[in-house]
């Protein structure tokens, strides 16, 4: 099999050159993101060297803890993020975002790994480390998108939530349409993109596949696979996140908690 | 002696720092129509919101037909309230559906309205059947009132709390939403208004909250 051909450190600093374009346009309209952008670019760099290092290390060691391990920090992470990014308190929020980051993570990621590739090892850190990353990434960006939705749209419709409440309804019933409507919003940008790929975009993965010098046949096989994986692990994670988040967000009474949100 | 179908205790309520209602008693026998008047502000919602345990108290004691409100027994004791709130919001959708919602939970399945009873209550409340073939958003503000009541009537809840349930109507139909629910048998009905009522032909208690609390207005 042939691989990507290595970029030398001097040719990847030229791609930095490109850079200028942008920041050019940022600064000729003074768009206020110019310094944002920069600490953007800074810790893309520093966080990618960083985990370039430490894959070095992991992929030479593939040792099951090890890989094990690294998934869980990538997990951590993601959940941090997302409590930040969905404006939930840490404290109360932490464990029941984290619980379904793994298993909207963990049950696409191990299938893939187990019946898709039937990999001798399922923690072979090759597969488990990207490919997990890709689930995750977007098991992060639906939860953001999907707890923001649910949260903002109770609020909004306070009124109508309240009505229905007081009409009989049990908490299941009174949030179904804010569950189903978190739901939509979070899956439809994954939905979008299966509808166009191939068309719109190649992916990361199957233009990784391909660089790595793998037939595009073979690549097609992987994406799809890893964009079924991907759409799993999404609804999964964002349905278990506003199921397990649930209690904490409301009274006993039914109410939305005023300390649910920060 | 009667058990009162609303009772409130002692209620005192705080929010955001801002005392809403202080020391107030107020008790409502079953089978009673009452208005609730008072000056904006002073805290004639929260009262209504007590009684649907929307609203907590600081200090004193909510109780539904003499069963105590509290996080064990709310969800049961809302079983027998219909709301109808200020401005009310009834949800997206059109009016043949979302006047049937309530009906689609548990806890109402079994007294799901057959297509004539919609129609009646609607021409109750003076909204024509073809009202059921609009979209709720475009509604007006006392059509929406009067879908929300018409919920409220189709529910048949023994207790009926209604937060200024003719504000956005004109005379005539704030007439014949009155003769409406005082046409109404075994039904207790607390109606929180800002303006006097219209006539009815069943006695309608009248009381007033002010800062010194609900007394009954003769």
């Amino acid at each position: 099999m042939n691989s990507a051909i290595d970029i030398s450190t001097l040719n990847l600093a030229l791609s930095y050159l490109l850079l200028i374009l942008p920041l050019g346009i940022f600064l000729w309209f003074k768009v206020p993101i110019l310094g944002d952008t920069a600490i953007a670019i800074l810790r893309m760099t520093v966080q990618l060297l960083f985990v370039g290092f430490y894959l070095d290390v992991v992929f030479t060691l593939d040792h099951a803890l090890l890989n094990g391990a690294w998934i869980f920090i990538m997990i951590v992470v993601a959940d941090l993020s997302i409590l930040r990014g969905s404006r939930l308190s840490l404290r109360r929020y932490a464990v029941p975002i984290f619980l379904s980051l793994v298993v909207g993570t963990c049950l696409p990621l191990f299938t893939f790994m187990g019946p898709v590739l039937a990999r001798p090892s399922l923690m072979e850190a090759r597969y488990l480390i990207p490919l997990g990353g890709m689930i995750l990434g977007n098991c992060l960006r639906a939860d953001i998108i999907g707890i923001r939705h649910f949260f903002e749209s109770l609020q909004k419709g306070e009124r109508t939530y309240l009505l229905t409440l007081s009409q009989g309804a049990r908490l299941s019933e009174a949030l179904r349409p804010y569950l189903r409507d978190a739901l939509q919003a979070a899956l439809a940008p994954t939905v979008a993109t299966m509808a166009t790929i191939g068309l719109v975009s190649l992916p990361g993965m199957m233009t990784g596949v391909i660089l790595g010098g793998t037939d595009p046949m073979v690549a097609i096989k992987y994406q799809i696979a890893i964009m079924i994986a991907i759409f799993t692990g999404t609804a999964l994670t964002v349905f278990l996140a506003l199921l397990l988040a649930r209690p904490k967000a409301f009274t006993p009474y039914g109410t939305l908690d005023p300390d649910a949100l920060r | 002696m009667n058990t009162p179908a609303l009772d409130a205790k002692n209620i005192s309520v705080q929010f955001a720092g801002k005392t809403i209602l202080s020391n107030v008693d107020f008790s409502l026998d079953s089978g009673k129509f009452a208005i609730l008047t008072g000056e904006s502000g002073m805290g004639k919602s929260t009262l209504l919101r007590l009684f649907l345990g929307f609203t907590l108290p600081a200090k004193g004691q909510i109780s539904i037909s003499g069963t105590e409100m509290n996080e064990h027994t709310v969800w049961e004791l809302r079983k027998k309230i219909a709301f109808v709130p200020q401005e009310p919001e009834p949800g997206e959708g059109a009016v043949r559906e979302v006047v049937l919602r309530p009906f689609l939970f548990q806890a109402n399945r079994e007294i799901y309205p057959d297509p004539q009873e919609v129609t009646d209550t609607l021409h109750l409340l003076g909204l024509p059947s073809s009202t059921l073939d609009e979209r709720t958003s475009t509604l007006s503000g006392g059509e929406r009132q009067r879908l929300v009541l018409a919920q409220a009537l189709l529910l048949k809840r023994p207790i009926l709390l209604l937060d200024e349930p003719i504000s956005a109507l004109d005379p005539q139909n704030q007439e014949r939403v009155f003769s409406a629910l005082s046409g109404l048998k075994e039904r207790t009905i607390l109606a929180v208004i800002h303006n006097s009522p219209p006539p009815t032909s069943t006695p309608i208690h009248h009381f007033a909250l002010t800062s010194q609390g609900i007394q009954a207005i003769p």
